[in-house]
């Protein structure tokens, strides 16, 4: 009894490998019934995710989940985003089941080697962001979405797949905050463009200029903490990114 | 045996039937009618129509992913336009040139009536299968449904705004429809143990309606055949007397609903003589239902005139529809489109499309 208890802490004190957690490189986001989603923001219950912040069945947990990474891969930004806002709660949200548990057991381990509070604030879920995010959040409620090296979807027949497009961003600007920020990057460049010009058209979002992105800490993260981000500086390649703001209509 | 028409619909005095590629349509005051061929040479099926306000126009799309807009006085086709995918629900515009259509694959567009050639225009998309779509009477909001249990309510014309979302659901929806005589408040119905009343502009519940409940006892009660599951039809509604009346695949009753003192309560329950395929109210309050036709159906379309004691109005009307094609057999599985919406039903068969092929492969392998 005391044997595996004490295997099992030592486990989670272990950081979890990622060669023991990949899967098929694209997931395909249509078909998904077997995800657990609840039936409104309202009835989701946070406190497996962040116990520190939530506890089960309470009326009195008045935290709500300010950023997003959609399709957090192996978790970097997570990581490297818990100390930077340690008032804010972060989740992941991905949808292969094998990178997500990796994602999980990471948090677990750091939890576990940091006795204050330190990466309390994030979490990760399985989930298919471009069907559920109005399942889990409300309007207005996030002030920060990611959206780092998507998936490209090169085909022209597998674009709607994108997760940056004009009906998902009518989505994403329904769930931030006026003023709030939407996060892009990727290496593709044919991809960057295409978000970039989708972004530019839609008329809820306003993009930052570069230059005056020089003080925000989300770009370093988002360029060099997320494992997709190493890779490409690992292999010379390009690194692109846009920021954009979500403005207020005045029908609105 | 005669094909059944599988869709009605009723609009300012005319009212369409559809079999098969064919629309029937009579005015109900004028007495003129006239027939359409949508498709003579694929003959493929009528997937959803929808009149213009005044009944002048009507829109037609087919399973071949043709939208065809059809002068109902002439019968002449004005446009034909090529859809991206199957239209699920069309909605006019109040003035009657522009058309909004709901389709299998998510996206919501609008097409213009006459300019043949104009391109369409994209207004939104949900990730998930359109079921219906309404507009709402001011345009002020254009409300989609799908098959993951979302209503969605989108500001009109400025599409790129979500006004909310109505969640509640934990089924598909087929069918929503707006209560008359009120500006804020829709019925929605699909493979759930509960009908909505929704607050669309606030996105509240106002009232539930336990369906299941309903359903079981009028079974019992009258000694009907059980069904597996419950699948809204239609929902179609009558203003001057404020009735929503609601029917079911598979199930010959229709639950008749008043509106009065901001709830939706029961004030009848018909039990009808065939399965139900469609219905429509005209402005006599009157319900036209289609009738699934087997051995023992008379009529393919029977009008229900009163509800208690209830009373089928006069044969004569009839006439015109009386006839369809003739064919040998009606497979009752063919008309039931909505219960296939269901995660499970449609799990199910995609199981054994898969097994189907994996088999399929081996066979090759082994040759
Ligand atoms: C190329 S990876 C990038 C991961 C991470 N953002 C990074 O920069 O290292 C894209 C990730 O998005 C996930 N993904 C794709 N579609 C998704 C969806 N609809 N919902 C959630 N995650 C999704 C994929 O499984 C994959 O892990």
């Amino acid at each position: 009894m005391e044997d595996s208890e004490q295997t099992n802490k030592e486990d989670i004190l272990k950081l979890p490998r990622k060669r023991f957690f990949r899967q098929r490189a694209h997931a395909n986001p249509f078909s998904d019934h077997d995800l657990i989603y609840p039936l409104k923001p309202e009835e989701m219950d946070w406190s497996p995710f962040y116990p520190k912040y939530f506890s089960k069945n309470s009326k009195d947990n008045t935290k709500k989940i300010d950023f997003i990474d959609v399709g957090c891969g192996y978790g970097g930004l997570l990581v490297a985003l818990a100390p930077l806002f340690p008032d804010k709660l972060i989740l992941g949200m991905e949808i292969r089941s094998k990178v997500e548990d990796y994602v999980k057991q990471r948090i677990d381990a750091l939890r576990a080697q940091n006795k204050d509070d330190l990466y309390q604030n994030i979490s990760v879920m399985r989930m298919n962001a471009m069907k559920f995010l109005p399942n889990f959040f409300e309007h207005g409620q996030l002030s920060k979405m990611f959206f780092l090296f998507p998936d490209p979807h090169f085909k022209r027949k597998k674009h709607k797949n994108r997760i940056i497009s004009p009906n998902l961003l009518a989505e994403y600007a329904y769930l931030l905050k006026i003023g709030g920020l939407l996060y892009t990057a990727t290496d593709v460049r044919e991809l960057h463009e295409w978000m970039v010009e989708k972004c530019d058209n839609h008329p809820l979002f306003e993009r930052i200029p570069d230059e005056e992105l020089n003080d925000d800490p989300c770009i370093r993260c988002i360029l060099h903490e997320t494992e997709e981000g190493k890779k490409v500086a690992r292999n010379k390649g390009d690194k692109h990114f846009a920021v954009y703001r979500r403005i207020q209509d005045p029908d609105e | 045996m005669k094909v059944p028409y599988h869709l009605i619909r009723y609009s300012n005095d005319c009212i369409a039937a559809v079999y098969n590629n064919k629309i029937k349509i009579k005015n109900l005051s004028t007495k003129e009618t006239i027939e359409l061929n949508q498709d003579e040479t694929n003959k493929t099926s009528i997937r959803s129509i929808a009149f213009n306000n005044d009944a002048s126009i009507l829109a037609v799309a087919s399973d071949d992913k043709k939208l065809k807009f059809w002068d109902v006085k002439t019968g002449k086709c004005l446009s034909i336009k090529n859809t991206p995918k199957k239209v699920n629900s069309i909605v006019f515009e109040n003035h009657g040139k522009k058309i909004l259509i709901a389709d299998g694959f998510g996206d919501v567009y609008s097409y213009s009536v006459d300019e043949e050639d104009e391109e369409k225009e994209s207004l939104l998309g949900h990730v998930s299968m359109l079921t219906d779509i309404l507009l709402s009477k001011d345009e002020k909001y254009v409300i989609t449904s799908d098959r993951d249990e979302k209503i969605r309510v989108t500001r009109y014309p400025k599409t790129y705004i979500i006004h909310n979302f109505c969640l509640g659901h934990k089924e598909y929806i087929s069918k929503m429809q707006f209560i008359p005589n009120n500006n804020n408040l829709l019925l929605s119905g699909g493979g759930d143990d509960y009908l909505f009343l929704w607050d669309y502009i606030n996105a509240t519940i106002v009232q539930t309606i336990n369906i299941k409940e309903l359903i079981n006892e009028t079974i019992t009660k009258n000694n009907l055949t059980l069904i597996d599951s419950y699948n809204v039809k239609e929902i179609t509604t009558y203003s001057k007397e404020n009735l929503v009346a609601v029917c079911f695949e598979r199930l010959p009753v229709i639950f008749i609903f008043e509106f009065i003192e901001n709830k939706l309560s029961l004030k009848y329950t018909v039990i009808t003589e065939n399965l139900i395929l469609d219905i429509a109210f005209d402005n006599q309050g009157r319900i036209w239902i289609t009738n699934f036709v087997d051995e023992n159906t008379k009529e393919t379309i029977t009008i229900l005139s009163k509800f208690s004691p209830v009373e089928y109005d006069t044969k004569e009307e009839l006439i015109f529809f009386k006839n369809t094609e003739e064919c040998e057999k009606n497979d009752i599985n063919k008309y039931m489109t909505v219960e296939n919406l269901r995660k499970e039903v449609l799990d199910a068969k995609k199981a054994q499309q898969e097994l189907q092929e994996d088999i399929i492969t081996k066979k090759q392998k082994i040759e």
